[in-house]
């Protein structure tokens, strides 16, 4: 069959001019420095609003005499939490895992300070670059003993000076009995700064907690330990092998292979939707650009769709290739900074079968789309045309990402069994089954099955591709296609 | 690649196609050989492209058969053909001399060769500067010779240029047929079709001739001329004189001494001035009118044809 020899060359050659149309258009520059771009935003805005904050003076006038330095030493605490929670975050991606031991102890017996000794030792760089941001919320003492008098201060009419720079008061928090209860009030000119009074309102809460408790002769303490310790259930599997590390028990590692599974699945599925809604603008602008008569007097429809096919593959993964380079910063990190658990999870759902057969699903859903997309341009003749034509090809992919979470939670789930069968959603389905063992035999069906597709998928987009790229296309020229070639009601 | 053991380059062979049960094509038979510049004329709606989409390759025909440098078309002859499609186009995105280099590349040339050559037609055809612009920033007129250029960077051996002065101003319109003649001096073979007579008429060896997907000729021009009804100008004072044309004559008007006389079909001109030596009438002026490819077409296609481009000339 003539239609499927092939030039190499110039199969190449279609595909680097698709390639190398795409890859120079600022488009393709924002969709693939994106994630980067939003990482680093998400990285530095929360750092630039806090460095550019300015330091907050408030004070506690409290009439009772009870609560103030209480209050003042809980943002201490908070502080001090906040920073060893995100050193210890840090220290993730800082800090080896033959070291984790170490740093944690320096953390909790040593402190802040000992921590980061310790971070700048086992990663300089890192360490050196990361400032932790520290909290802008700073009390003074009150400037004047009564509110009257202090509220000069709160408009800002009355300054004040601290390290030699003059200051406004951002706020008072003033505390007093009344009717005999305590009460509080915050008097600010800025009502959306609420940090204050959220501190106020947990120690405040606190305090009621603890009052109550002690009042039974209990303490909080004590509440916290025995609930740490009370009985919780373990999760065992037949299945499992005994001699394995944690035995028979289920833990997080073991259901982490399906994560990565429903990952892969997702990643398959943006590829799919990504190079497929490429190929359709592909198709659709050299239709309005009318070249591909002018291709065809040089080049077998095969090569155009294949070469086609290949230059969008290429682009696809470019355009991938920063989440794909992040996965495996992730994939690297966990194995050398993560809880051992997590390595051998990720180890684990890298077997031989998913190494095998994730490529092969990968392949043969995106020409399987892939093919179905340029068809679909190929009749298309505009962008209104496109998108009609694209409409229930986007429902049947969305519909397909529903086996993502089905072979999460019920990867045994004949739904799922039964994706694996029908040609759309078996490239995603079959891959997130893989964790759970499927019969050998069933997943070499899917493969089958998609082949089977993909080649009958091949062979009417091909046709589809010369009707519409030698008719002029349209929506309707689709039904006369269908009656003439699938009804083969002949006139020629 | 298939060598031609056929004495033509194309040879269409009875071939027919419907589209919906229409029939665009109807029994078209004729033949390219090497050297010659072929008009492929009709009006509108002829079946012209379909014909020339059928050589190619690029559709089937329903029945009948095409033969391209003596094989079937397609995959045998890339390389070897140049083709100018009617619907035009380049890629927009990307330099003039890249768009060419590219279906060069496909055509079989190397890249580097490719680009030079493009560089050098660019050059040549008044596009220096546009060879490194955007195609889609290029006037239409400019990018239409892009893509010509695009059609041809690769020195085909046999050229197939649907309307291709369609859409030229007639600066770029003599350009274009100067651009013809030299292809054709370097013995390269040539076929355009085209509804507008009079560029036929200065370029071609060979006119075929196309109404409603029948071909109603096919011949030299010569032979294509001799459809066109014949004129004779001449001015007499003899009174007589109607009646010494009138045997002679389908068609006679006069305006005070000068006549004008159309010519039966069996009549020459040599007849006219047989019959007025005869009859010893006084001539002043005898002037035979050169026939019109435009004539010729009006002719043989009919009184019924409404797409005759006689409005479009250069």
């Amino acid at each position: 069959m003539s239609a499927f020899l092939i030039s190499p060359r110039r199969t190449y050659l279609i595909a680097r001019q698709d390639f190398i149309g795409y890859i120079k258009t600022w488009g393709f520059w924002l969709t693939a420095l994106g994630p980067f771009l939003g990482i680093l935003f998400g990285i530095m805005a929360p750092l630039i609003m806090s460095k550019s904050e300015p330091t907050r003076y408030a004070s506690i006038l409290d009439e009772t005499g009870l609560h103030a330095n209480a209050i003042e030493q809980l943002l201490v605490t908070e502080n001090n939490d906040g920073m060893k929670a995100a050193l210890r975050e840090l220290a993730k991606f800082t800090v080896p895992q033959k070291n984790k031991d170490a740093f944690n102890k320096a953390l909790d017996e040593q402190g802040i300070e000992a921590a980061k000794n310790f971070m700048k030792q086992t990663s300089p760089f890192l360490a050196k670059n990361i400032n932790m941001p520290q909290s802008k919320l700073v009390f003074i003492p009150p400037p004047a003993n009564n509110m009257d008098k202090l509220k000069p201060y709160v408009l800002g009419t009355e300054k004040f000076d601290i390290e030699g720079e003059t200051q406004t008061l951002s706020g008072v928090l003033h505390i007093f009995d009344k009717d005999g209860e305590t009460k509080a009030e915050f008097w600010s000119t800025a009502s959306t700064k609420n940090d204050l009074v959220r501190l106020a309102n947990r120690y405040f809460t606190n305090q009621a907690a603890n009052t109550y408790l002690e009042a039974a002769g209990l303490n909080r303490a004590e509440l916290r330990k025995i609930r740490k310790n009370s009985v919780s259930v373990s999760t065992f599997n037949p299945e499992k092998q005994a001699n394995d590390a944690d035995g028979q028990k289920v833990t997080g590692k073991d259901r982490i292979p399906y994560i990565v599974a429903a990952g892969l699945a997702v990643l398959l599925w943006l590829t799919v939707f990504n190079g497929a809604y490429m190929l359709l603008m592909s198709m659709v602008e050299e239709k309005i650009n009318k070249v591909l008569e002018m291709l065809l007097a040089t080049t077998r429809f095969s090569e155009i769709f294949l070469g086609k096919l290949l230059g969008v593959a290429a682009l696809t993964l470019a355009t991938l290739l920063p989440w794909i380079i992040l996965g495996a910063i992730g994939f690297y990190g966990a194995a050398q900074f993560a809880d051992g658990a997590v390595a051998d999870g990720l180890a684990k759902a890298m077997t031989t079968e998913m190494l095998i057969f994730l490529p092969i699903f990968f392949i043969l859903g995106y020409v399987f789309y892939g093919s179905i997309f340029i068809a679909l341009g190929a009749l298309a003749e505009s962008l209104q045309d496109a998108s009609t034509l694209m409409t229930p090809m986007v429902l049947i992919l969305t519909a397909c990402i529903i086996v993502v979470p089905i072979g999460i939670t019920y990867p045994d789930s004949p739904v799922l069994t039964a994706a694996a069968w029908f040609p759309f959603s078996a490239p995603f389905a079959a891959i997130i089954r893989l964790p759970s063992d499927p019969p050998l035999w069933e997943t070499i069906g899917s493969v089958a099955v998609l082949i089977a597709s993909c080649i009958f998928v091949v062979w009417g987009s091909s046709r589809l591709f010369a009707h519409g790229v030698l008719t002029g296309g349209g929506t309707a020229s689709v039904k006369a296609w269908f009656s003439r070639v699938v009804l083969r009601k002949k006139n020629g | 690649m298939l060598k031609n053991t056929s004495p033509h380059i194309l040879d269409v062979d009875n071939v027919s196609k419907s589209f919906a049960g229409k029939p665009a094509v109807k029994n078209v038979s004729f033949t390219v050989a090497p050297g010659e510049i072929v008009g492929f004329l009709g009006p509108n709606g002829a079946g012209k492209t379909t014909t020339l989409r059928m050589a190619l390759g690029l559709i089937a025909p329903g029945s009948g058969s095409v033969k391209l440098f003596g094989g079937p078309p397609g995959p045998s002859a890339f390389g070897r053909v140049g083709f100018l499609p009617e619907e035009r186009g380049m890629y927009g995105k990307i330099k003039a001399r890249n768009g060419i280099a590219h279906i060069a590349c496909l055509n079989g040339m190397k890249r580097r060769d490719a680009l030079k050559q493009a560089d050098d037609m660019l050059e040549r055809y008044g596009l220096g500067d546009a060879k490194h612009k955007k195609i889609k920033t290029l006037s239409k007129g400019m990018a239409q010779k892009v893509q010509l250029i695009a059609a041809i960077a690769h020195d085909p051996e046999f050229l197939i240029l649907d309307e291709p002065f369609s859409g030229l101003d007639p600066v770029n319109q003599k350009l274009l047929e100067t651009m013809v003649r030299e292809i054709a001096d370097r013995g390269r073979t040539i076929i355009f079709s085209t509804h507008v007579m009079e560029h036929a008429e200065r370029l071609c060896d060979k006119i075929v001739l196309l109404s409603q997907g029948e071909k109603i000729f096919d011949g030299t021009l010569k032979q294509a001329l001799a459809h066109a009804p014949r004129r004779l100008e001449i001015e007499t004072p003899d009174a007589k004189a109607k009646t010494v044309f009138m045997p002679l004559a389908d068609q006679i008007t006069r305006d005070g001494d000068t006549y004008k006389i159309e010519l039966r079909p069996d009549k020459e001109a040599r007849h006219v001035l047989a019959a007025s030596v005869k009859a010893k009438l006084n001539l002043i002026r005898f002037e035979p009118e050169k026939a019109s490819l435009h004539e010729a077409f009006v002719n043989l296609v009919g009184p019924n044809v409404k797409h005759v481009g006689k409005g479009e000339k250069s």
